[in-house]
């Protein structure tokens, strides 16, 4: 058994690629976890500057229990593959809040999505809000050791949800 | 026929966000036994929406300054999860008015 994956590990339909970083800068992150997406042909190389664009406008802070999450996207780029970059932060990044744009959070987990608008794809977009709302597995992906270990977690919470599909 | 509570969900760009207040008035209506026409439209979007809808409810996805013709409920709770009963309780109020 190498880096810490299980016998019967379970794959969603998405493609799930995380990271754990020390990262404290929003952008820098950002750029990362798009280069990370752009790297297993899941977005376009430019995703990161296309989800930094809309978050001006729009950000994707939400102020979630045990600690904020970020989901951050862009719809005005291609998406090739659904699925998520994920960052779980040692320290963390500031997001504006989707609620007051005023408001800064401290972000500990990011949730950077590739979607596009078709059924699939939404389906995945309502399984992660699930996700962010579960504080109990929230606390798992923050206390994994490794990247693995993040990506099985998701992996088999998003497939145990497309299955009762 | 039945009357129908016409909804319009605001998200910030796309769809992402509008998603997930989409299902939950889905739910409740289900769940009240009332019809709803779902409209998903983005913040950019409102000024029309304003001028060529009169909805009975206005789902907020992402904060909107400008003053709007019906009640509006902020729906980040259905994204968050904090503050969900509450947001709940206030769209079932709104939509089973009169």
């Amino acid at each position: 058994m190498d880096k810490g994956t299980t016998e019967n590990q379970v794959f969603s339909k998405n493609e799930i690629h995380a990271m754990i970083s020390d990262e404290t800068d929003r952008d820098q992150l950002i750029h990362l976890l798009a280069a990370e997406m752009a790297k297993y042909g899941m977005v376009e190389p430019c995703y990161g500057a296309s989800v930094l664009e809309r978050e001006k406008d729009f950000p994707t802070g939400v102020p979630t229990m045990p600690v904020p999450i970020a989901i951050p996207h862009s719809e005005r780029s291609h998406v090739y593959k659904p699925g998520i970059g994920v960052a779980v932060l040692r320290n963390s990044v500031k997001f504006s809040s989707m609620e007051d744009p005023e408001c800064l959070l401290d972000v500990k987990v990011v949730f950077m999505l590739a979607a596009s608008l078709n059924d699939e794809h939404l389906h995945m977009i309502k399984d992660v809000m699930e996700i962010i709302q579960d504080s109990e597995l929230v606390n798992t992906l923050l206390t994994a050791e490794t990247t693995e270990k993040i990506e099985e977690i998701l992996h088999k919470e998003f497939s145990k949800r497309e299955q009762k599909r | 026929m039945a009357d129908e509570k016409i909804v319009v969900v605001v998200c910030g760009a796309g769809f992402a966000t509008s998603t997930a207040g989409e299902n939950e008035v889905k739910k409740l209506a289900r769940e009240l036994g009332i019809n709803v026409k779902l409209n998903k439209r983005r913040a950019t979007e409102l000024k029309t929406v304003l001028s060529t809808m009169k909805p009975d409810m206005y789902l907020l996805m992402t904060p909107v300054t400008v003053e709007l013709n019906a009640p509006k409920v902020n729906g980040v709770p259905f994204i968050s999860g904090i503050g969900k009963d509450e947001a709940l309780e206030e769209m079932r109020q709104i939509l089973t008015a009169e």
